[in-house]
């Protein structure tokens, strides 16, 4: 065998087979220079074996696991007051969507005077119209508190039917080119009946 | 037991996750501190490893060990952060006698020598260790690395050159390089304040 420091190298680190060992072993005994080799490596690793591990003086692993799972590292009363706010939050804001009336609908009267204004008429439309929103948002409510039960309003139901049976006395006077303003045909309606 | 540990923080259990790289964690620091000669650059790098290896280990994958599969990590977050601090490229050539600004990592603080008086033995030994660490801080940054990763970490040139993409030739190489180089050292007592 040929002086070859990586197969020397190879040697002291283990990483031969056990016949390239074995001639690497009787070569030894033979080759100063690589004995010597040997012997420089094997007094530099125990030197270096013995140099101290060094301590940072902080937990640099939990700051990587913190970076990457902050909220697992919370203490719990923490944890636990972010859940219940949170929940609370939630419940609220489910509260307020549900029972809160909300009057989103645009309300357009369908009758108009001839010059494009509301007249009476419309505005008494709009009222139904507004009354009507209000009937439905109660009767979810009444759904929503109590399935079982069915949702009536005999109240507001009356004064919706009051309501539309104006509105129709009102059209008629209309269509009937009646001059007379809304005060006058219901006082007028009031004495003929 | 780490094979165990691996599996567990793999499906997500940062406290295995945390344990199994606390067994690392003062190697880990140690490899960076005497890759990248600085206590600071070696924290930000050890804690970018940490954080890697956490976040990466669902694509570990049982090929080599894990200790090199971690050490690769530290080896990249070593360099990259040297290319960043650009000390890899301007870093001084290689002058064996000269032994100021050598940086010796004796405790967590970084100073050199124990300010508490110490028995001669303790005295001498500690010296010897300077003296040593002194002499690897002069070695080329990658013949160091062959150095650290061999004697220190125990892992096997094999291993080396998957870390360092190199040829185990170069790595063979590197090492008989750094044997004579630091017997140079030490014979000229470079090392010695």
């Amino acid at each position: 065998m040929k002086c070859a420091h990586k197969q020397i190298t190879l040697y002291w680190s283990g990483e031969l087979s056990a016949e390239q060992m074995a001639k690497v072993r009787e070569h030894l005994r033979d080759c100063k220079y690589c004995a010597q080799y040997l012997d420089e490596l094997q007094a530099l690793a125990s030197d270096i074996q013995a140099l101290p591990e060094l301590d940072p003086g902080k937990n640099l692993v939990l700051n990587a696991v913190r970076q990457i799972a902050p909220e697992a590292h919370q203490p719990p009363v923490r944890r636990v007051a972010i859940l219940a706010t949170v929940t609370g939050l939630l419940l609220v804001g489910i509260a307020v969507w549900t029972y809160l009336p909300r009057n989103t609908q645009q309300l357009r009267p369908s009758i108009l005077q001839a010059d494009g204004r509301w007249g009476e008429d419309s505005k008494e439309e709009i009222r139904i119209a507004a009354v009507k929103n209000r009937l439905q948002i109660l009767k979810r409510r009444q759904h929503l508190t109590f399935p079982s039960r069915p949702a009536r309003f005999p109240g507001i139901e009356k004064e919706i039917h009051g309501m539309q049976h104006r509105v129709s006395r009102i059209s008629t006077c209309m269509t009937e080119r009646c001059p007379r303003s809304f005060r006058e045909i219901l006082i007028h309606k009031r004495r003929k009946g | 037991m780490e094979k165990e540990l691996i599996q567990r923080a793999q499906k997500g259990n940062t406290i295995a996750a945390e344990q199994l790289y606390a067994r690392y964690h003062n190697r880990i620091f140690s490899y960076l501190w005497r890759m990248t000669q600085n206590r600071l650059l070696a924290e930000d790098a050890a804690q970018e490893t940490f954080f890697k290896g956490i976040k990466g280990l669902k694509n570990y994958r049982e090929k080599g060990t894990f200790k090199s599969w971690l050490f690769k990590i530290a080896y990249n977050e070593g360099l990259r952060i040297l290319k960043k601090e650009r000390k890899y490229f301007w870093q001084k050539p290689v002058n064996e006698n000269d032994n100021e600004n050598i940086e010796v990592p004796w405790q967590s603080d970084g100073s050199p020598m124990n300010p508490t008086p110490l028995s001669d033995d303790v005295m001498i030994e500690k010296e010897q260790q300077r003296a040593m660490e002194a002499a690897l801080a002069r070695l080329p940054v990658k013949e160091r690395q062959v150095v650290v990763l061999r004697i220190h970490e125990g892992l096997s040139f094999q291993e080396i050159s998957t870390i360092m993409n190199c040829s185990i030739n170069t790595s063979l190489g590197r090492m008989h390089n750094a044997v004579r180089r630091m017997k140079k050292m030490i014979n000229k007592g470079a090392g010695q304040p």
